[in-house]
């Protein structure tokens, strides 16, 4: 069958309420091509021809007490099949979604209450050449739950994976979620939608490092008063890497906040779509958006395509959105050599300092794996390690600046 | 320490620096002052060799301990390797940079060049602490990101802390005092004062007079139009605030 065949489910039991929803949607919905507005610059034409074979499995979960992982196939619980239905409408991407409705062999959920100390990390392996790999998670929260969630997405061979998460966040909750999109040949379209309660708070970090696909459509609906979200994004593209985040906010409660902060280094042949959608519709008083995208252009070659949008439909909103397409800071690079910096040093520290601001609230040691990793994708990225190692030292050792001065 | 000969510099094609001349000996402090548009930002950014400034005429050599070299054969970061440092007039702000990994950087990167020893974390780390010590930089400063958020004052301690650290043998100062109150002038100058030293040579382009109270010049030179027009001790600086710059204009004939 072809990656995208619809015409076969999956061998084994899969998730019955998912199959059955799915199948409707996929009679109602085809392909996305070019002259769908979500897909203009992103192809999907590759992936409907290639042959494939449905990957079982490939998710991993590293838990922490306080969570409890259910991995379910068939008919589900009561209780799951109701957090699932609460979910449902924040879906993005219908139609890769349904295919992963058809094709899912199981549907894993992550179930916290409480402070949830440690980070749970979901690896997802990707699937082998050939075949596209289907992973279906349920991350649920309770009210006043904590909790970082890793989402890491490998890849190696030319496979598909086509992932759906969907967060639910109860009153007051709060979750961290970051995603590491890696997936260098392989492929990766990802739908994540979040449904939140009151007061809760929902802070991502995507950080998508090139791949031959790296697709994420994210969708939050804000329906309880005083949520609010923060999607922070850094992506780096080189060669022929495309990568595409659409996100869309919809904000249907009083006092809610929204950020979109994504940023980009662009090289060689690159592409990076970015399209941020914020949605502010009869939500009462309150409400506050801002959407920002930034893009660093280090080549000819590479393509930014940036479009951040604000719906609103009543004048006490306090909004703002932007974006930029540039190259780099030439006060700065004159700056930094007048000093004594090299050129090609200067460069790259101005390059990683523009990644690296996003990856600042991030925890630890994840953060100084994610500057490694953008660092490795770096001409001369050695620099800025010699540079920042340095004083990590000191500060181990107790002679930094905060001491006996 | 630096002799300037027969300088023409333009900008777009504009002629702003039209035969200067300048010769600062070893442990001099010149101020060079004149009005808007005088050429006195194009001359520190063709000394510190920034792009965009086309130099049609004339020479620049600096005295090292190897001999001589003419600056404008030399890359920027091959200059300030050489010794030259410019205080910006308007210090560049770069987030997510931190201060203290910026400046060990650029020391290292002068120490490399120059074939001597990088120096370590502890190393700097102690060196660092004592010079911002010595221009008052809220130690707080030191890890933020470089000039990102300062206040006027903060940037050109930093400039100033920063100088400290890298040990030029020519100072560029242009118009650090620009902005600055009086008490942010104060700590500023002392900073400078205290750099003064028989192996480093100073360059301070002013506007105003008052930053000559606190930085007093062993020679004054007044640009006008390009061109060293009028050169004498800091009594000149004085005489310029009374009479303004047309007197001057009008006895070089300009």
């Amino acid at each position: 069958m072809a990656l995208l065949d619809t015409s076969r489910t999956a061998p084994g039991k899969g998730v019955a309420p998912l199959r059955s929803a799915a199948k409707a949607a996929l009679e109602a919905s085809g392909l996305p091509g070019r002259k769908t507005e979500a897909w203009r610059f992103t192809s999907v034409r590759d992936l409907t021809t290639a042959d494939a074979t449905p990957a079982q499995g490939g998710l991993v979960v590293d838990a922490a007490p306080g969570v409890d992982v259910h991995r379910l196939q068939g008919e589900l619980p009561a209780d799951v099949a109701g957090w699932l239905a609460a979910v449902e409408p924040t879906l993005p991407n219908a139609h890769f979604v349904a295919l992963n409705g058809v094709l899912a062999d199981e549907l894993v959920v992550l179930h916290a209450q409480g402070h949830v100390v440690a980070p749970v990390t979901v690896t997802h392996h990707g699937a082998g050449e050939g075949s596209v790999s289907t992973p279906r998670l349920l991350v649920v929260l309770e009210p006043n739950a904590e909790l970082t969630l890793v989402e890491r997405f490998g890849g190696s061979s030319k496979g598909l994976t086509n992932a759906v998460t969907q967060v639910r966040l109860g009153a007051n909750a709060g979750l961290r979620h970051i995603r590491v999109h890696d997936v260098a040949q392989a492929s990766l379209i990802g739908a994540l939608g979040v449904a939140q309660e009151r007061d809760s708070r929902y802070r991502s970090l995507v950080v998508s490092l090139g791949g031959r696909l790296a697709r994420l459509d994210l969708r939050v609906r804000l329906e309880g008063a005083g949520s609010r979200c923060d999607l922070d994004g850094l992506y780096h593209v080189d060669g022929q890497d495309h990568v595409d985040h659409h996100l869309r906010v919809e904000h249907h409660a009083p006092h809610a906040t929204s950020t979109q902060t994504y940023r980009g280094v662009l090289d060689g042949r690159g592409v990076a779509v970015f399209d941020g959608q914020a949605q502010v519709t009869r939500t009462g008083p309150g409400a506050e958006a801002h959407q920002q995208n930034r893009n660093l252009l280090l080549s000819e070659g590479a393509r930014a395509h940036t479009k951040p949008h604000l719906e609103i439909d009543h004048d006490e909103v306090v909004a703002s959105h932007g974006a930029t397409v540039g190259s780099l800071d030439e006060d700065a690079l004159f700056y930094l050599r007048a000093r004594g910096v090299p050129r090609e040093d200067a460069r790259t520290i101005l390059v990683h300092a523009f990644l690296r601001e996003l990856l600042e609230s991030a925890p630890t040691p994840l953060r100084d794996e994610l500057a490694a990793a953008l660092r490795e994708r770096l001409p001369r990225g050695e620099v800025t390690a010699a540079m920042e190692l340095a004083l990590d030292v000191d500060e181990a050792k107790g002679d930094g600046i905060e001491g006996d001065a | 320490m630096l002799t300037i000969e027969n300088l023409h510099a333009s900008v777009d094609g504009n002629a702003i620096l039209k035969g200067l001349n300048l010769r600062l000996e070893a442990g001099q402090v010149h101020a060079i002052m004149g009005p808007n548009g005088a050429g006195k930002s194009t001359l520190s950014y063709v000394l510190s060799g920034r792009e965009g400034y086309e130099v049609t005429d004339g020479t620049i050599l600096l005295d090292t301990p190897d001999g001589a070299v003419d600056l404008l054969d030399m890359e920027i970061e091959e200059r300030a390797a050489a010794g030259v440092f410019l205080a910006f007039q308007y210090p560049v702000a770069i987030p997510g940079v931190s201060n203290l990994h910026f400046l060990r950087t650029a020391l290292n990167s002068i120490r490399k060049a120059r074939g001597e020893d990088e120096l370590s974390g502890a190393q700097f780390m102690k060196l660092a602490r004592a010079k911002a010590r010595t221009v008052e930089l809220p130690k707080e400063l030191l890890k933020r990101a470089v000039n990102d958020g300062f206040s006027g004052g903060e940037k050109k301690r930093n400039e100033i802390f920063q100088m400290a650290v890298l040990e030029p043998r020519l100072a560029i100062l242009d118009e650090t005092d620009s902005g600055l109150d009086i008490d942010a002038l104060r700590i500023v100058s002392e900073g400078v004062n205290a750099l003064r030293g028989p192996e480093r040579s100073m360059l301070v382009i002013t506007h105003y007079q008052r930053l000559l109270d606190h930085i007093v010049p062993d020679v004054v030179h007044v640009l006008v139009d390009g061109r060293i027009v009028k050169t004498g001790d800091k009594t000149l600086a004085l005489e310029l605030e009374a009479k303004g710059y047309d007197e001057i204009r009008q006895a070089a004939a300009i």
